[in-house]
């Protein structure tokens, strides 16, 4: 085997990169429907050996955790609004 | 059930359920005295008809049920209507809770179906909540695959989460809203949504693709002037 200094991205490269967009964009297109089926996209062999969408199920994760952790704040309603109630609850039994 | 476990991420960020003494100074007209009151006493003089305990009740709760509107909502002027309807329905209901499930579960869930209520009649048809968001410009193939070598994962601040939040379609925020935020289960938000279960599966993939590829745009921003 020659080492001849290699090119940054070789045509082999190049093409298998397309393939792979082909294969994640394959991937992704369809994964609203299989979870809505029920599949569990875990086992599945495209995202077993993929790290990008590997990545993107665990942003997906991560949006759902920050979510549950950050989420939870409580505000305060208009002080006014429970005189508003009281009488609208009067106005109600009367 | 989920809305219970909400209590302890609340606590995880900090705010911790009021105390009832400490929300008297925001009752104006009625001055309770309620040092010695458990939530419990507070409810059971509420179901029998005490005002003073409603407006303990109201104190207790009205954090949680006005967040949740707002969140639901996203606009102060309705969330605050929704509020004040969602307490006039407590007061009308009260006396049938029987304690089967705890009392702010039992309130969560009144508050959710007012909202809905409100939604329904506000024309956002939460049936073919499918229909109505598949058809939308941005519902194709994903665009963001790949594009964002982004690391979401401990970047996301809560303003950022909200205002994202706040620009999804309505039926995406509802459904990440109930699942992700208020924890209910695909099943419950199917009972409540009248939608299947894979349904709701399916859309809140959707909406949290919405949201990463949403946060992605406003992070890269924030680094990128
Ligand atoms: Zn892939």
């Amino acid at each position: 085997m020659n080492s001849q200094p290699k090119p940054a991205v070789t045509p082999v490269e190049a093409q298998s990169a397309e393939h792979k967009e082909a294969e994640c964009a394959e991937f992704q297109s369809h994964m609203a429907e299989r979870i809505g089926a029920g599949e569990n996209l875990l086992d599945d062999p495209h995202l077993t050996d993929c790290e990008r969408c590997q990545r993107l199920v665990e942003e997906l994760a991560a949006i759902a955790q920050a979510a549950r952790l950050l989420l939870p704040v409580e505000e305060e309603p208009h002080e006014d609004l429970w005189e508003k109630i009281q009488r609208a609850i009067t106005h109600e039994s009367a | 059930m989920a809305p219970e476990t909400k209590q302890s991420d609340t606590l995880t960020v900090g705010s911790n359920p009021p105390a009832p003494e400490a929300e008297a100074g925001c009752s104006p007209r009625f001055h309770p005295d309620p040092a010695d009151d458990s939530a419990a006493q507070i409810l059971e003089r509420a179901q029998a008809g005490d005002h003073t305990a409603f407006s303990q009740l109201y104190s207790l709760h009205k954090r949680r049920v006005y967040s949740l509107c707002l969140r639901m909502v996203g606009n102060i002027a309705e969330a605050e209507d929704l509020t004040q309807e969602a307490f006039l329905q407590l007061h009308r209901k009260i006396a049938t809770f029987r304690g089967d499930s705890a009392f702010s579960t039992w309130l969560h869930r009144l508050t959710v179906n007012v909202v809905l209520m409100h939604l329904r009649r506000k024309g956002l048809n939460l049936i073919s909540l499918d229909e109505a968001l598949d058809t939308s410009p941005d519902s194709g193939p994903v665009r963001s695959f790949g594009a964002q070598d982004l690391r979401l994962t401990g970047t996301i601040d809560r303003m950022t989460l909200e205002k994202a939040i706040a620009d999804l379609p309505p039926g995406y925020r509802l459904i990440f809203m109930l699942h992700d935020i208020d924890g209910y289960e695909h099943n419950e938000i199917a009972t409540m949504l009248d939608c299947s279960i894979g349904n709701s599966k399916s859309q809140l993939h959707k909406a949290r693709m919405k949201l990463r590829e949403s946060l992605s745009t406003k992070l890269n921003a924030e680094v990128l002037p």
